[in-house]
């Protein structure tokens, strides 16, 4: 080893593997060259002052300062604190049936707005006709005249048939109000769960 | 458990975990802060910033992906990067010595005299550390006090292995020569010391 190739690694030489073949070749060179022997010992005191300054007792002020930031983690995100007053472990099982009493819940609400979309739009309308008042014309002495006949509309008589009310619900009213339930057992059974959850 | 199950763990709702999770890394990231700090004589600060450190960590765990980098550079990186901010909100604002309160205390059975060049040593070499160039003390610090690796400091300091060497050459060599006059003038004193005996 050459005095320089010396230089150029006094600066890695603490990083080297102590089975590394440059320390011997460097070993041997500061045994022969007093310049790199003196230069070296500066590298390695410098080295030994730097690491006199390391710092490790630290484990009570680390654990003070787990408490603190798990703290400020609570204290400005509250909803992330967990649930101490939970009564009991809930199996895993109850959490199952739970999910599907909500998805079926859904379920039933995705399709009574289904069934409203689609029969309300089929539904006919119950419009009556409008009446005119206007009567087709006859033509005395014709020859058919035998057989004809006036067709002299229901509201012209005089005579209004009675209006009809349905009273209660109808069937897709049923869907509506089953539809309602089925959302609001959905979120009641959400909000259970996911407080037992916690 | 891994640092990777407790992660997703703490992902899915597992807050309590943070705190496992922290004890792996607070006592290094708090050295790690502290040795950044100490050469600015503000290691009052570190335990306010290790705090900030694994807050933000907390914060931001929904971006943190472990195939760019292990949980310990990331949390090292964050680390730095809260301390250089730091740092430069205080950069003119020199803090005196005796008003950190953190001075190393000399051992009760070292003689004043012992004590006054042991102190004169710890500044000396503080100051060595603080004159040198931000990336070189990073280095620095994260290789003698962490005891990182090449590739680990890379990653940390966005550098590849290459440049870490030379990183770390140039601010051994920088603490070297700033110390020399020390070891003359230390050397000097003790052989007149043996010379009057």
């Amino acid at each position: 080893m050459t005095c320089d190739e010396a230089q150029e690694i006094f600066g890695l030489i603490s990083d080297l593997k102590e089975t590394d073949s440059r320390w011997s070749e460097l070993e041997e060179h500061i045994a022969e060259c007093s310049d790199c022997a003196a230069e070296f010992d500066l590298w390695m005191d410098s080295r030994s002052y730097v690491l006199d300054l390391q710092v490790e007792a630290f484990e009570e002020k680390a654990e003070e300062i787990n408490r603190n930031v798990m703290d400020r983690i609570y204290r400005e995100s509250p909803w992330l604190i967990p649930d101490q007053s939970k009564p009991f472990e809930v199996p895993a099982s109850t959490r199952r049936h739970f999910s599907l009493w909500i998805a079926g819940s859904v379920m039933i609400f995705l399709s009574s707005v289904l069934y409203f979309v689609v029969m309300g739009k089929s539904s006919p309308k119950e419009t009556a006709e409008a009446a005119t008042g206007i009567l087709p014309t006859g033509i005395a002495g014709s020859a058919d005249m035998s057989h004809f006949s006036y067709d002299i509309p229901v509201t012209n008589s005089g005579i209004i048939e009675p209006f009809v009310v349905g009273m209660g619900p109808s069937h897709p009213q049923y869907w509506m109000i089953l539809s309602v339930l089925g959302v609001a057992m959905a979120l009641i059974s959400l909000r259970r769960l996911s407080h037992m959850r916690k | 458990m891994t640092d990777s199950q407790m992660i997703r763990e703490i992902k899915e709702g597992n807050v309590e975990l943070f705190s496992e999770l922290m004890r792996r890394y607070q006592r290094k990231i708090l050295a790690f802060v502290y040795h950044m700090l100490r050469s600015s004589h503000l290691e009052l600060m570190a335990e306010d910033l290790c705090s900030e450190t694994f807050y933000k960590a907390f914060r931001s765990l929904h971006s943190f992906r472990e195939v760019d980098a292990s949980f310990s550079t990331w949390l090292y990186t964050i680390a730095r990067n809260t301390v250089l901010s730091e740092l430069r909100k205080q950069k003119g604002a020199h803090i005196p010595l005796e008003e950190s309160g953190v001075n190393p205390a000399a051992p009760a059975e070292i003689a004043p005299e012992q004590a006054i060049l042991r102190n004169e040593k710890v500044e000396l070499v503080r100051e060595a550390i603080n004159n040198l160039p931000e990336k070189q003390r990073s280095a620095l610090i994260l290789r003698e006090y962490d005891q990182l690796d090449y590739q680990e400091i890379a990653d940390i300091l966005g550098q590849s292995v290459s440049s870490v060497k030379s990183l770390l050459f140039r601010a051994r060599s920088s603490v070297k020569v700033q110390l020399e006059p020390y070891f003359y003038e230390y050397n000097f004193e003790q052989y007149e010391g043996m010379k009057s005996r």
